[in-house]
């Protein structure tokens, strides 16, 4: 299982049912994060085992390599995802979603880099 | 005016509060106490508005070389327990120390330049907010999240934030990089 397989089932969720859109948001963030997560362990990289956050440590752990933009894009999809995944009183749509699997596109083409 | 301090240590807030600054500028906040990460004095002052009084909030140094926001009130007037302000402020929340990026030593200016570069970054943008959020996935972390709303495709909001994030790695050191957090909301009336 590659975590761009999720890249994929976020394309196929861009449909206009909202549950569908906000599973879209998360499948498109989970694409990247682990699939930087892995690029990372395979560099070394230690998940934290405390109680800090793994997204958190993720993206801190892409600056202090020097993965600046990249830790950027990433916390702007983890903010679309933490409202698709906790926020429910807010309107999630298509934009929403087209723009979050946009943000997947972007990182996974600045991931090749890493 | 002389002071006292307030001996609920520390202040607590609840994330419908607005603190008013004197340009009239709406800042939401989750939590009364935060740090700033430089060690230069904030003379900045922002007031609370609770009740039928106005109270400021002073920046101060605390033990490590940080700055604490902290609520004074006028000597005499300390609220109660249950007066306006407590009411109007405290919450639920476990207060947390918050430390929010300082690239410029005035927060007005910190504030200030996320809103004017926002302003000319985001197309058809139709408001714009600062907040103080937590992650729900982070102990203890809290960002600063730009709120642009927004009505505008997707494609030009997706270059429109590649150039703000351009912008802010720039001026952001590593450290305060992550503090700030931009979210894009399209505006409701144009969701279609």
């Amino acid at each position: 299982m590659q975590p761009s397989e999720f890249l994929y089932v976020a394309q196929q969720l861009l449909v206009d049912t909202e549950a569908g859109l906000r599973t879209s948001i998360s499948r498109s963030y989970y694409s990247q994060f682990l699939a930087l997560r892995d690029k990372l362990i395979a560099k070394g990289y230690s998940e934290p085992t405390d109680n800090q956050s793994v997204h958190a440590a993720l993206r801190k752990e892409l600056v202090s390599r020097g993965y600046r933009s990249v830790a950027r894009k990433l916390d702007n999809l983890r903010v679309k995802r933490v409202d698709a995944d906790y926020n429910l009183t807010k309107m999630i749509i298509r934009k929403d979603a087209n723009m979050a699997y946009g943000l997947a596109l972007e990182i996974e083409g600045l991931a090749r880099k890493l | 005016m002389s002071y006292t301090r307030l001996q609920q240590t520390p202040f607590k807030v609840d994330s419908s509060s607005s603190w008013i600054a004197p340009e009239e500028k709406v800042l939401q906040v989750s939590s009364g106490s935060v740090i700033f990460g430089q060690a230069q004095m904030l003379t900045y002052e922002l007031f609370v508005a609770g009740g039928d009084f106005a109270w400021p909030l002073v920046y101060r140094t605390d033990a490590v070389g940080g700055y604490r926001l902290e609520l004074w009130v006028p000597a005499g007037q300390e609220p109660q327990a249950d007066s306006a302000v407590i009411n109007a402020s405290v919450g639920n929340r476990i207060p947390a120390e918050v430390e929010v990026f300082a690239y410029a030593n005035n927060i007005e200016t910190v504030l200030y330049a996320l809103e004017e570069r926002a302003r000319k970054t985001f197309p058809g943008v139709r408001d714009f907010s600062l907040s103080l959020e937590s992650d729900p996935e982070g102990d203890k972390l809290k960002y600063v999240r730009v709120t642009v709303t927004l009505d505008a495709d997707e494609k030009s909001v997706l270059s429109a934030l590649s150039a703000f994030d351009d912008w802010l790695l720039e001026v952001l050191p590593d450290e305060k990089l992550l503090l700030v957090s931009v979210g894009v909301d399209f505006a409701a009336d144009a969701a279609k």
